[in-house]
């Protein structure tokens, strides 16, 4: 009977280890990729759907555990690792691109904000794809060989007895396990921190940073976002008293977009404008807007409040623009929306939350899962449409005869609703080719979700946006502003839904005393 | 981006990749437990004119519910007959000229009572119906959805918009006390007829049987 050729039990360990991690971390960095403008389309089933950040961070541990098993034992063991110098090419290649990969899967993850961000994200794909390339080449050469040689590098062998050797090795693996396992619950420490100082200066809150000047503030690197390849370096300071934080941001928009989707009469009707809204995708013809997430965990991934995909929630409609969903599987992250149009003429922003996915609505056109609107009132906003269409609209309401020429003499972007009256054809008078505004402005929120107030400026390609919140609000939908939770902003560059992000949150850190 | 069009058979090990993956967790093809449920087919949309709406379409102007067989009206944010905000004294026969509610107008409010809107809606057949009246406890209390999400008025998602979070009457009288139905905590209370509340009117018109086959596919209206 021929003797079952085997390997050692730390190869198979490692080698396993390796296949596992390179099959997680290649389809989860296939869905990542499908932000970018230079990922190649892929059949939806190459890429797996849900919390695939999560995934993608586990297999960058699993990398390390593999890279700190095989130099353990490359060091430890007692004769040298047999490799047939035909084979030698295709191993060290794939040690130079896991590497590679590896490196630069780390800089994305620190985005230093001096980092070429985007072009290490180019890199980091391509050396996947390589990869893909190198792994078939590895698996065809031994492919070639007698089934017995290519699968001994899967059955482990017994060893010779030898307690010190197996002392060695179980201390390598020891080591890894807790280098690997340290990393991943003291990673949040690595966040960057934003020190809110005691305020001993008046702020008005007018989208200036006159009172700023004595803060020293601290800068995070957000990247992907609408047309798939921006990147923007966003400025934050803090400022606090014993109730309130005040928030200053600021980062590079080349312009400032105002126009909201506006409606504009045809031959047919009135029409909004619009690149994508009907599928919660619309890019240009909309507001700038800038986000703002709380959470009380640094977890790789937006505090896991990320799902991806085209339909990431079981029973759930799928995701209209088919890049997924926020919601959160436990918990909640507070969530603030400037609007640079809608919430103009207020110094508000919209409070909101990341939940637990919503039931779903039968007789509703869009599904949010877990990203809702706090509770209010009354105030805020409205479309000015009955129903919003593809095809055309009716309008909610026309201005008023007075309205409308101080509506000409501005830009036409919003209009209050007490400068309109109902729409009525017999109103409709308008040429084809007129613009109206769709955003109708109601009063001030009334009710948690005008917990936070704001307001911005766009000046010479840089937004400045100031916030203030009371430090606990007492909302179930707000999270309170302590020492230790985290921020993470997003911009939205005249897009709806597509925004730049993080890799890591700022991490708030009160500065109590004078 | 497009996806590719692959092989059949290499689609369905790809697909079987794919959910062993996300078997491992996090990963939909979901094994969690925060899968949501869908809502029921129990209502229709229906315009003014009483035409059937599509489920996910607008807009309208009544809702049918097919279990209660009952057609209610939808409030407006226009300063109209419909407007959410106007509420209305509870009306008397014997005090008929009582009017304590204030109904928005156009520019304004005027003082109203329920039976003005009751002889409104009647008089121009409002959704196809000259049987509007303010609805009993038992029937206002049908729309109240205690799974409805935290902060919004209790009623079935997407179909009431610009619902109060506050008392809407009924018609049932007692001792001087009408029950009402408060539609941000779902609970019933009393007020007595000179306070102002809000008020949803229903039809039970039989008539309304025509709607209660209605599909709520999209492809209506």
């Amino acid at each position: 009977m021929k003797k079952i050729r085997t390997s050692h039990v730390y190869i198979v360990v490692t080698h396993l280890l390796a296949i596992i991690a390179f099959f997680t971390s290649l389809l989860s960095g296939f869905r990542l990729a499908q932000d970018s403008d230079f990922a190649i389309a892929l059949p939806a089933l190459f890429m797996p759907q849900g919390d695939v950040y999560f995934w993608h961070g586990l297999s960058a541990l699993c990398w390390l555990l593999v890279v700190i098993l095989y130099l353990g034992f490359h060091f430890l063991r007692p004769q040298p690792l047999r490799i047939s110098p035909k084979r030698h090419r295709v191993i060290h290649l794939l040690y130079l691109l896991l590497a590679l990969s590896f490196c630069s899967g780390v800089l994305l993850y620190l985005a230093l904000p001096n980092l070429p961000y985007l072009f290490v994200q180019f890199c980091h794909y391509w050396l996947a794809l390589l990869l893909i390339v190198v792994v078939i080449w590895h698996l065809i050469q031994h492919l070639q060989l007698p089934i017995s040689q290519w699968l001994k590098v899967f059955i482990p062998g017994r060893q010779p007895s030898n307690q010190r050797r197996y002392l060695v090795l179980s201390a390598a693996a020891v080591v890894a396990i807790t280098v690997s396992y340290a990393v991943s619950i003291f990673y949040p420490k690595l966040s960057p921190k934003l020190v809110s100082k005691p305020k001993h200066v008046a702020i008005a809150l007018d989208g200036e940073a006159t009172e700023w000047q004595h803060i020293t503030g601290t800068d995070l690197l957000v990247a992907q976002g609408a047309k798939g390849a921006i990147k923007t370096v966003i400025s934050a300071k803090a400022m606090h008293d014993e109730s309130v934080i005040y928030f200053l941001f600021q980062w590079q928009d080349s312009s400032e977009n105002l126009t909201h989707l506006p409606l504009i009469k045809t031959a047919a009707g009135w029409q909004v404008q619009h690149n994508g809204f009907g599928q919660d995708d619309e890019i240009g013809n909309y507001e700038d807007k800038f986000a703002l997430m709380i959470s009380d965990n640094a977890r790789f991934g937006a505090a896991g409040s990320i799902h991806l995909g085209s339909q990431p929630l079981d029973n759930a409609p799928p995701s209209r623009s088919g890049r997924g969903y926020h919601y959160m599987q436990q918990g909640m992250a507070d969530m603030w929306q400037w609007k640079a149009s809608r919430l103009g003429h207020m110094a508000v922003l919209d409070d909101d939350h990341f939940g637990q996915p919503a039931p779903v609505c039968q007789h509703c056109p869009r599904y949010t899962a877990g990203y809702q609107a706090d509770p209010k009132d009354s105030g805020g906003y409205r479309m000015n449409w009955q129903w919003f269409s593809e095809s055309t609209v009716v309008p909610l309401r026309l201005p008023t005869a007075d309205a409308w020429q101080r509506l000409a003499q501005r830009k036409r972007f919003a209009i209050s609703w007490w400068d309109t009256e109902p729409y009525s054809e017999h109103l409709d008078n308008y040429p084809v080719g007129t613009q109206l505004p769709s955003v109708l402005w109601l009063d001030s929120f009334d009710g948690d979700r005008g917990d936070v107030r704001a307001k911005a400026q766009w000046h010479k390609g840089t937004w400045t946006l100031e916030i203030a919140r009371d430090r606990d609000t007492y909302s179930e939908f707000d999270m309170a502003l302590t020492s230790g939770v985290y921020l993470w902003p997003a911009t939205f560059d005249a897009s709806q839904t597509q925004h730049s992000y993080p890799q890591r949150p700022w991490q708030l850190v009160i500065q109590e005393g004078s | 981006m497009k996806a590719l069009l692959l092989p059949a058979g290499l689609t369905q090990v790809l697909r079987a990749m794919t959910i062993s993956l996300a078997a491992l967790g996090g990963l939909g093809c979901d094994v969690n437990s925060h899968s949501v449920a869908g809502a029921s087919s129990r209502f229709t949309k229906l315009t003014h004119q009483g035409e059937a709406v599509a489920a996910k379409s607008g807009p309208w102007h009544c809702v049918y519910d097919q279990v209660q067989g009952l057609m209610w009206e939808v409030k407006s944010v226009q300063e109209n007959a419909h407007y959410y905000k106007s509420t209305y004294s509870w009306f008397l026969a014997e005090k008929p000229s009582q009017r304590l509610g204030s109904c928005g107008v156009g520019q304004g409010f005027v003082p109203c009572h329920s039976e003005d809107l009751v002889r409104l809606l009647n008089q121009i057949n409002y959704c196809g119906s000259q049987q509007w009246r303010v609805p009993t406890a038992q029937e206002l209390t049908s729309l109240v959805n205690d799974a409805a999400y935290p902060g919004k008025a209790k009623v079935p998602a997407g179909l009431f918009p610009h619902t109060v979070k506050g008392p809407y009457w009924s018609s049932d009288f007692h001792h001087s006390q009408i029950t009402t139905v408060h539609f941000g905590s779902g609970e019933i209370g009393r007020l007595g007829p000179n306070n102002a509340a809000w008020l949803r009117l229903v039809s039970s018109d039989d008539s309304l049987k025509q709607h209660a086959a209605i599909p709520t596919s999209d492809t209506l209206h």
